[in-house]
């Protein structure tokens, strides 16, 4: 059986077959942590896991001096690494989100679903208190963070259950979000924000002011970012439900600057409240994805 | 006014709808489309789209333009001056046609057809009257007048004829009674409409004339008819008579048949099959050489003139062969027609001999009306012909006679003679004779597929090839001759040719004894007896006549008309003789036929100027012109107007 390369593993096309976020998840990152070549489980805890031998450039303080005065071998002692981090993803589950354009391999809720299920996944995996809230005009799902077993498969499966729509309330979603994160937490937030973009910074500042680190994660599609319609078509807004009825090729150059502009506030937004920020489209692979931004927390650490 | 010669082309005109309805049921109404956020979106303007459509639109009205043109062009439109308007005087006139056909006769017809008029006239109070009988020609007329008295005598003497009826004549006479005055005009026809009868060809009726049909709806379930009479000699003066029946309904019939031969009668009970024709046999014993008058008859139905048929019952007419010989006689040329009228005026079984053969010389023939004979013998002659009597033979020869030729004291100049007006393309190569091959002459081969086959069978053609050839012209045939004899050597000894109607035949002997012991031979008699009767057409010396046909001309050899012995009257069944030809006139079978034309049809096609058989007809104005040409040039610039709109809207894609 020819081996399927990671990029093809976890790009979108893939992994918006399974249906089981489990196994998505399980997929996902497991394939992406190998392919990344890191341990899951070292660290500078308190708890001793096992010797290793001492590699110059090891830190000296974990040198075991008895060891090396009785057998006369240097080896540094490595511990379970302690982590006491608690993550809230915040899922927008409106009727935007629904959108699939006619190239793209899944909606767009369907792909931010995938990224929270990773990350759910990925966070457990690393013995972190995870929990969920999907939002639309009401909270669809509000799993506070936890760190027994079940909290995992509650989120997958209701990642599963839930379809999107209705209005995105996204300040709803923050006030509610922010009553259950008691300690420091990291907001993993993934939505369209369309319409948002403007009061963004000022929710980011709330978070950053509560303590809680955050990454957010727009997710838009290729037909919102090109529009790369040539007929003359009657636009619906999904959420508002007002028409319009224009011909997407003569409009497509003050579209795209409207949207690049849309999208260069978001992103200031971001960097102004010191958040990470992702732009993610529905064709892209998600492996890379999750990659670039696991380097990108690696190297702020 | 436009008007149209296949006006129901007009039809596919319907089919320019076709591209509207399309274009209306699959209006590109913009597409629906959901879409996250519409914040970034705005109307467009929509130039381009606009001239496109635009130009979309032009192209679609050229092309039904085109198909209109197409359309128009095949319904072949012409232009017929506007209808003077109506003339404002109250002058109203109604004509009548009755049907005089033979097939009025038929029980209550007539007495049908008097009660429609009447009906009919209880309309048309204050209107002229006028009426015209008709059958073949129109018999009578009463010309439109405010009296009723001439159209009511004109109805009181309507009486069926014999023949069949030709309403076309009938129709121009009435058209050509109205008077262009009149401000309503009523054309009646009142006839049983048999289909044979309404085969019209000219007629288009005006459209300020109202037609109106009358039928006589006749009942002729029951009626069978004699419709032809054969009479073949048995020798011994019997004679078969073959009587042909026809049961033209749907049910068996039983009639008596009696036929009558002079004095003699027979009667016999006979059962027709529906729809069926049946043949039934008499003999009889033949009275007269010349010929005796005989009637076939059936017991009477509702139809009785079919049920009555006259023949001529004796030895049929001789055929008239013509010997043509050179002026000086010559033992040679002597015998050659000695045997030749020997061979085909001879008694079989006690008939008379089917030719009558007459001698004439070259320097006659100018004289004799050829078409009075049916075959000429050239025995020796043709070499002396003039060109204007080679050229009178040949024009004989194309109306349908033979010639047969034997050559004579100088074969090459014959040939050349012949060969020089077109009568073949034989090559004269000499003679053969005994003396220079040192061996008998005689016939070897017999075409196997021609007439000769069936007169000398292969088991009885020995003595065709037992004669001894003395001598023969070596003949070269051309192309278009075939060869029907030739010698054990393989040389030809009978061509023949066909020329039009008739045939040309060329010995390559005399019939001298000099020449070949041919004329002595069984064979000599059965050849050209049979070939000559072969030749004879099925009618020589009959003519069946129907009731109104003319009687044929008929000429002596000097070229002047026989003349009947008393006048011939060829409106009514009978017999007549006129010289040695005998004519029956009988009813036309087409009369007893019970099928008719649906009246709304005939009514339909006599109004839209399409014929009953199918062609249209021309324009009746002279003033009309035909336009199509122009249509036809219309549609081919509205093609290269669509042709130079597709190159542009291609050269901007």
């Amino acid at each position: 059986m020819p081996e399927i390369p990671l990029s093809e593993l976890l790009s979108p096309a893939i992994l918006s077959r399974i249906s089981d976020y489990h196994l998505l998840a399980k997929t996902a990152i497991e394939g992406l942590i190998s392919g990344l070549h890191r341990s899951r489980c070292r660290g500078t805890g308190s708890e001793f896991m096992q010797y290793r031998s001492y590699v110059p450039g090891d830190d000296l303080k974990y040198l075991d001096w008895k060891l090396l005065a009785r057998q006369g071998k240097a080896c540094s002692k490595v511990y379970h690494e302690e982590t006491n981090l608690s993550c809230a993803i915040l899922l927008d589950a409106s009727a935007s989100m629904d959108y699939q354009g006619e190239k793209a391999p899944c909606s767009k809720f369907r792909y931010a679903a995938i990224i929270a299920a990773c990350m759910a996944y990925l966070a457990r995996s690393q013995g972190d208190q995870v929990g969920l809230f999907v939002y639309s005009d009401t909270m669809k799902m509000a799993t506070p963070p936890g760190s027994h077993a079940g909290s995992l498969p509650k989120i997958l499966a209701g990642l599963e259950r839930i379809t999107p729509d209705g209005k995105a309330d996204h300040a709803l979603a923050m006030r509610h979000t922010e009553e259950y994160l008691k300690r420091r937490s990291l907001v993993i937030w993934l939505s369209d924000f369309q319409g948002f973009e403007d009061q963004l910074g000022k929710a980011l500042r709330r978070f950053r002011f509560s303590g809680h680190d955050g990454l957010v994660c727009q997710i838009l599609d290729d037909d919102e970012l090109t529009l790369p319609f040539n007929e003359t078509l009657r636009f619906v807004d999904s959420e508002s439900n007002h028409e319009i009825t224009t011909t997407a090729s003569l409009i497509r150059d003050v579209y795209k600057k409207r949207m690049d502009d849309f999208l260069d506030r978001t992103r200031r937004h971001c960097l102004d409240q010191q958040t990470d920020y992702l732009l993610a489209a529905t064709a892209d692979n998600i492996g890379y994805l999750l990659a670039a931004w696991l380097h990108k927390r690696e190297g702020l650490r | 006014m436009l008007s149209f010669t296949y006006p129901f082309f007009l039809w596919g005109l319907l089919a320019l709808a076709a591209p509207l309805l399309l274009h209306l049921l699959n209006r590109k109404r913009s597409r629906r489309h959901v879409f996250p956020s519409i914040r970034f979106l705005q109307i467009s303007q929509l130039p381009r789209e606009g001239r496109k459509q635009l130009r979309d639109w032009i192209l679609l009205l050229c092309r039904m333009i085109i198909f209109a043109c197409l359309v128009i062009t095949l319904a072949r439109p012409y232009w017929r001056p506007k209808p003077e308007a109506p003339p404002s005087s109250d002058l109203k006139q109604a004509f009548f046609l009755l049907d005089a056909s033979a097939s009025m006769q038929t029980d209550g017809s007539i007495e049908q057809g008097k009660q429609l008029i009447k009906g009919a006239l209880e309309e048309l109070s204050g209107w002229q009257y006028g009426g015209a009988v008709y059958a073949m020609q129109t018999l009578a007329i009463a010309p439109f007048q405010n009296d009723l008295e001439p159209l009511r005598e004109l109805i009181e003497n309507w009486k069926p004829g014999y023949t069949v009826s030709n309403p076309e004549n009938a129709l121009a006479a009435a058209l050509s009674a109205f008077s262009a005055e009149a401000g309503r005009k009523k054309l009646y026809i009142i006839s049983d409409f048999q289909r044979s009868d309404w085969n019209l060809k000219k007629i288009h009726l005006p459209e300020d004339i109202s037609l109106e049909l009358l039928p006589v709806t006749h009942e002729m379930r029951d009626n069978c008819a004699v419709f032809e009479v054969t009479v073949m000699p048995l020798g011994n003066q019997q004679q078969r008579i073959l009587v042909n029946c026809r049961n033209y309904s749907a049910v068996p019939q039983q009639r008596l048949l009696t036929v009558r031969l002079g004095t003699e009668t027979q009667t016999r009970e006979i059962t027709l099959p529906p729809t069926k024709t049946q043949r039934i046999a008499f003999v009889f014993q033949s009275l007269e050489a010349q010929g005796s008058q005989g009637t076939a008859t059936l017991s009477s139905d509702s139809f009785v003139r079919d049920d009555y048929f006259c023949f001529w019952a004796g030895n049929p007419q001789p055929v008239n062969v013509l010997l043509i010989l050179p002026d000086e006689s010559s033992e040679s040329s002597d015998m050659a027609a000695f045997f030749t009228q020997k061979a085909l005026e001879a008694e079989q079984d006690g008939i008379p001999g089917l030719f009558r053969v007459q001698r004439l010389g070259v320097g006659a023939l100018f004289a004799a009306d050829l078409n009075s004979c049916q075959t000429i013998f050239l025995l020796g002659a043709s070499e002396r012909l003039s060109s204007n009597d080679l050229q009178r033979l040949k024009e004989f020869m194309l109306s349908g006679g033979s010639i047969f030729h034997c050559p004579g004291p100088a074969p090459n100049l014959s040939w050349h003679a012949l060969q020089g007006q077109g009568f073949c393309d034989i090559a004269f190569n000499g003679m053969v004779g005994e003396a220079s091959r040192h061996s008998a002459l005689g016939l070897g081969w017999l075409a196997p597929d021609s007439m000769l086959q069936d007169i000398f069978p292969p088991e009885n053609s020995s003595d065709l090839f037992l004669f001894n050839i003395r001598k023969h012209a070596r003949l070269q045939p051309g192309s278009q001759e075939k060869v029907l004899l030739r010698t054990l050597a393989g040389l030809p000894v009978l061509l023949e040719r066909e020329h039009g109607k008739g045939h040309f035949y060329s010995f390559a002997l005399a019939f001298d004894l000099s020449w070949s012991d041919f004329p002595l031979s069984q064979s000599f008699l059965p050849l050209l007896r049979e070939l000559c009767a072969a030749l004879v057409p099925a009618d020589h010396g009959r003519k069946k006549l129907t009731c109104g046909e003319p009687l044929p001309k008929i000429t002596r050899l000097d070229g002047s008309e026989i003349l009947p012995e008393k006048p011939v009257d060829t409106a009514q069944p009978g017999l007549a003789r006129i010289g040695e030809y005998l004519i029956e006139i009988n009813l036309n079978p087409a009369e007893s036929s019970p099928d008719t034309i649906k009246t709304g049809d005939l009514l339909r096609l006599l109004q839209s100027g399409t014929t009953t058989a199918g062609m249209p007809l021309l324009p009746a104005s002279t003033d009309s012109r035909p336009h199509w040409k122009l249509w036809a040039l219309a549609m081919a610039v509205f093609i290269l107007i669509e042709a130079l709109l597709c190159q542009q809207a291609d050269r901007k894609t």
